[in-house]
């Protein structure tokens, strides 16, 4: 298994542990930390499992089973793919604490402009490394 | 890899790229909590959850799932592409219930056919859900090359 899909799955893994604490933050007794934002914990914990988590563990077996390429590299260009994975997880953890600051505590809105940029970026570059690989082992 | 599972999968990356180009938008505009404009969350959680996951894992599956030995090792693939067609209906369906809702139930007809086209491929993959090398013996062999 290539280093970047290692990356991608543990930190998939990772995310998962993480979105099922911030659930079990949600569902904490009353009067605890009153002054923590259900609102972005819920979006927080949402994200974390469908980017964080089912995203980057499709993204990582994707790039390290999908057709390679018969020339090299063989999974096509990696570097891209580090800038996926840094983007993608800055991008999660800026807006998890970009949300929380906002919704909470009237906090700026650029972190939340900066991770919405983070994030489709990083997207953008998953798309371009897998689509290459999307072909039949033919072609 | 299967010529249904690239287009499965291609169209699975297109859509994600479409949903989180909306979920970025929605975020910087004020983030999710935002509870102002319903349609770009149906829009988002449409073309995410629907539009990306689903086809992209049965994109994968249609193309890693144990084959049946014969001339259709990946079983009768028309009703995959039946499926696809259907899920496409549905799904185009529910973008314009979204942006254009007529009635209350303007998105259970798309929703409908979309889980049609999950059917078809629920009945396509149900029988390569088996361990590997089984029913090779009892699968019709393919014709023998001239």
């Amino acid at each position: 298994m290539p280093l970047l899909s290692r990356w991608l799955i543990k930190s998939g893994l990772a995310a998962l542990v993480l979105g099922l604490c911030l659930e079990l933050l949600l569902v904490r007794p009353g009067g605890l930390w009153p002054s923590l934002p259900d609102a972005a914990l819920h979006l927080g914990a949402v994200h974390l499992l469908t980017v964080g988590w089912l995203l980057q563990v499709m993204v990582g077996v994707a790039f390290w089973m999908f057709p390679r390429h018969p020339t090299t590299p063989p999974r096509g260009p990696t570097r891209l793919g580090w800038w996926a994975f840094g983007l993608l997880n800055g991008g999660l953890l800026l807006r998890l604490v970009g949300e929380s600051w906002w919704l909470g505590f009237g906090g700026p809105r650029w972190p939340l402009m900066l991770s919405a940029l983070a994030q489709l970026a990083a997207v953008g570059l998953i798309v371009m490394l897998l689509w290459p690989r999307v072909r039949s082992m033919s072609s | 890899m299967p010529r249904l599972s690239t287009w499965l999968i291609r169209i699975a990356l297109v859509l994600l790229l479409l949903g989180a180009t909306i979920g970025a938008w929605r975020l910087a505009l004020g983030g999710l909590a935002d509870i102002t404009r319903p349609h770009l969350a149906a829009l988002h959680r449409l073309l995410l959850l629907d539009g990306w996951l689903i086809p992209f894992v049965i994109g994968t599956a249609h193309w890693m799932l144990p084959k049946h030995a014969g001339s259709r090792p990946r079983g009768d693939e028309r009703i995959g592409v039946v499926g696809l067609i259907l899920f496409l209906t549905g799904l185009i369906g529910g973008i314009v219930a979204i942006v254009n809702p007529t009635t209350t139930w303007s998105g259970a007809l798309p929703a409908g056919v979309r889980l049609l086209g999950y059917l078809c491929w629920l009945i396509m993959l149900w029988p390569r859900v088996k361990p590997f090398g089984l029913g090779r013996e009892t699968q019709p062999t393919s014709a023998p090359l001239p």
